[in-house]
């Protein structure tokens, strides 16, 4: 069934990708095949392998389940924040955060989880920003720090 | 003579203080990166790639430390295989039968021992065909205009689609969903937006650092969470690690043999250091095998697929530096890292670039030197890396791909884009949709088109131009043959050659490690 949604979703994209490609305006002065052809060309084919997939499933999938999907989703929203909150926080404490969260998601005790995360966002900053010279966003709380 | 004396100037590069640091430093990564089973070496060089473009090393010194890394993971992947029964990449799955086997009967030592001197003999000679092969290899592709290109581009899609993962279909799609991806930007041929939705972030095309990390590192942590098993029970009682004379003279043209198919495989586009593991361990199986005793903790066993997977990474550089079509997911990285440097690898490279090119393979002979030391005295310091807890490990991956990400690009958007691929690289994975192929098609599928386009300009829009020529009239049957090949045989080569590790390679998602 999996097999199957995946391929109907790649169809419904690849259409989606043949009705743009008409809609891409082509210049007085364009090589013999222009912006659009390729473009069509490639959906074309992921449209037939997609077919095939959809016709003929080759393998099933077991989803996790409820617990696991939650520890999932809960690590997709940790990955999703860590990148919303790098320059608000800073690099130290919003990889703290993320690194509390990720460890704890793989079963860290928190405290333990905590501490890590602060070594460590502490040591890759002064690795990155001091030692690299590499631009990570100080935040405003330790601006003035380093 | 000429490639001798290319090749004595090649170490007065090599040599310099930095390139030696470099060497090293990728080695020593490899080794450690190739050991943890989920992190691979495309992971490695991903990360890596922002921070040498940041830090403005030059491009010999660059990819003196990728083919460090690539090399390097190639003996790392054994030790985890060996002690822990879970092979660190996938090249390593065959070294678990008969490696892990003799670690339970407490021979982890000279396992390990074999398994170094094997990769060193396979990688030390895998080398000499790198600097004889490659020129002679470039001189011949002069002939290749944009027609040829184009096929043999088509060629490569459909060689790495029929041999990662287990269904050839499914191998289609993969590079189908790269080539939807690689479209993304302004058209190489016009500079019109395409897919673009107006976003101004991706009018350069979707980053392929994002994208490698996204795909690879970040799905990694998703798969890792959501599966508890931990593998075999590690075995850090190690003893010394050393071979007898009997044994190594035993596995001698074992280990020769093995290295000269994994080099031949590694040249192949499409078929890495995972093939040419698994042909030798089932070709020396037929040929030495005769008490039956491969499985069951045969040193041979051992020699045979590390030889082999060390030989096939220096035969893959080849198709990278004189064609400019890399065969696998981590050469693919590589390429784009020196088309971001506006470096092209073709045909005139190696003549073009000489310091970079012989500078690269005389390090990788001081890198195997570095890997045996590494490897056979200083091994029991590496396994304390596999007592890391996941905890500790699989979060600082997660960041530092962040970190690499975003200190050079200053890009929330990246990040997001990373963080979406993360997504579907885990729904790939599920799906048992191979990954290493989207890598591929993402950085070729542009080289495809432009190369397509720039034949039917110069042939004034005739198609026929593109069966115009005796090579891709043979480039075309070869990319025939791919096809019907995994169709007639129905069955996955690898299956076929070595039922016994179907277990662990399903378990262990194959083209993680984008060998």
């Amino acid at each position: 069934m999996s097999d199957r949604i995946a391929a109907a979703v790649l169809i419904v994209v690849a259409v989606g990708y043949i009705i743009m490609a008409t809609g891409i305006q082509v210049g007085m002065f364009s090589d013999p095949l222009g912006p659009k052809v390729v473009p069509i060309l490639v959906s074309v084919f992921v449209i037939g392998a997609s077919i095939a997939l959809l016709l003929v499933p080759l393998s099933t999938t077991s989803w996790p389940d409820g617990p696991t999907g939650l520890r999932l989703l809960l690590c997709l929203v940790g990955f999703v924040a860590y990148a919303q909150l790098l320059i608000p926080l800073g690099f130290i404490v919003a990889t703290t955060l993320a690194y509390t969260l990720f460890a704890v998601l793989f079963h860290a005790k928190p405290w333990r989880a905590l501490l890590a995360g602060a070594v460590f966002a502490v040591a890759s900053y002064v690795l990155f920003s001091v030692g690299l010279d590499l631009f990570l966003p100080t935040g405003r709380w330790f601006a003035g720090w380093f | 003579m000429e490639a001798f004396t290319a090749l004595m100037g090649g170490f007065e590069t090599a040599l310099t203080p930095l390139n030696l640091l470099l060497v090293f430093i990728g080695v020593f990564l490899g080794t450690a990166i190739g050991m943890m089973p989920g992190i691979g070496p495309i992971n490695g060089i991903a990360i890596l790639i922002p921070i040498t473009f940041a830090l403005d090393v030059d491009p010999t010194a660059m990819m003196i430390l990728f083919a460090g890394i690539y090399y390097g993971s190639q003996y790392g992947n054994s030790i985890s295989a060996i002690l822990l029964n879970v092979p660190g990449t996938a090249s390593s799955v065959v070294t678990t039968l008969d490696g892990y086997a003799m670690a339970k009967r407490g021979r982890a030592g000279p396992a390990l021992a074999m398994s170094a001197i094997a990769s060193f003999i396979g990688g030390t000679l895998a080398i000499f065909g790198l600097a004889f092969l490659a020129p002679a290899l470039a001189q011949w592709a002069i002939r290749f205009g944009p027609a040829e290109y184009f096929v043999l581009i088509i060629f490569t899609f459909t060689t790495i689609s029929a041999l990662t993962g287990k269904h050839f279909m499914k191998g289609l799609i993969a590079t189908g969903i790269g080539l939807l991806l690689a479209l993304i930007g302004l058209d190489p041929g016009t500079g019109v937006p395409r897919y673009t939705f107006g976003l101004l972030p991706l009018f350069d095309g979707i980053d392929f650092v994002s994208a490698t990390i996204g795909l690879f590192a970040v799905a990694e942590v998703f798969v890792l969470l959501e599966q508890t098993r931990a593998g075999g029970e590690l075995r850090t009682k190690v003893g010394r690690a050393m071979i007898s004379v009997t044994e190594f003279t035993q596995s001698f043209w074992v280990m020769i043999r093995s290295a000269v198919s994994g080099f031949l495989v590694g040249v192949l586009p499409g078929a890495g250091a995972t093939i040419a593991s698994f042909l030798a361990y089932s070709n020396e199986q037929r040929w030495v095998d005769k008490e039956g005793t491969f499985g069951q903790g045969d040193i041979r066993g051992v020699a045979a697929p590390e030889a082999a997977n060390n030989a096939s990474v220096s035969g893959a550089l080849i198709p990278l530096l004189t064609l400019g079509v890399p065969g696998s997911g981590t050469t693919a990285v590589i390429l784009a890292a020196l088309l971001s440097l506006n470096l092209n690898p073709g045909p005139l490279f190696i003549s073009q670039q000489p310091d970079l090119f012989w500078g690269l393979v005389a390090s990788m002979y001081v890198g195997n030197v570095m890997l045996l030391f590494l490897n056979l005295p200083l091994v029991g310091l590496f396994i304390r890396i596999l007592l890391i807890p996941r905890w500790v490990l699989v979060p600082a991956v997660a960041v530092i791909g962040y970190v690499a990400v975003f200190s050079v690009s200053g890009s929330v958007f990246d990040l997001t884009v990373m963080t979406s691929l993360g997504v579907l690289g885990y729904l790939m994975r599920k799906l048992k949709i191979p990954v290493a192929p989207v890598i591929l098609a993402l950085v070729l599928g542009p080289l495809m088109e432009v190369n397509l386009r720039r034949a039917l300009a110069l042939a004034q829009g005739d198609w026929q131009v593109l069966f115009g020529s005796g090579i891709t009239i043979v480039l075309w049957l070869m990319v025939a043959a791919s096809i019907l090949l995994p169709i007639l045989t129905r069955r996955k080569p690898l299956e076929a050659i070595a039922p016994a590790a179907k277990r662990d390679k399903d378990a262990q998602d194959e083209d993680a490690s984008g060998n």
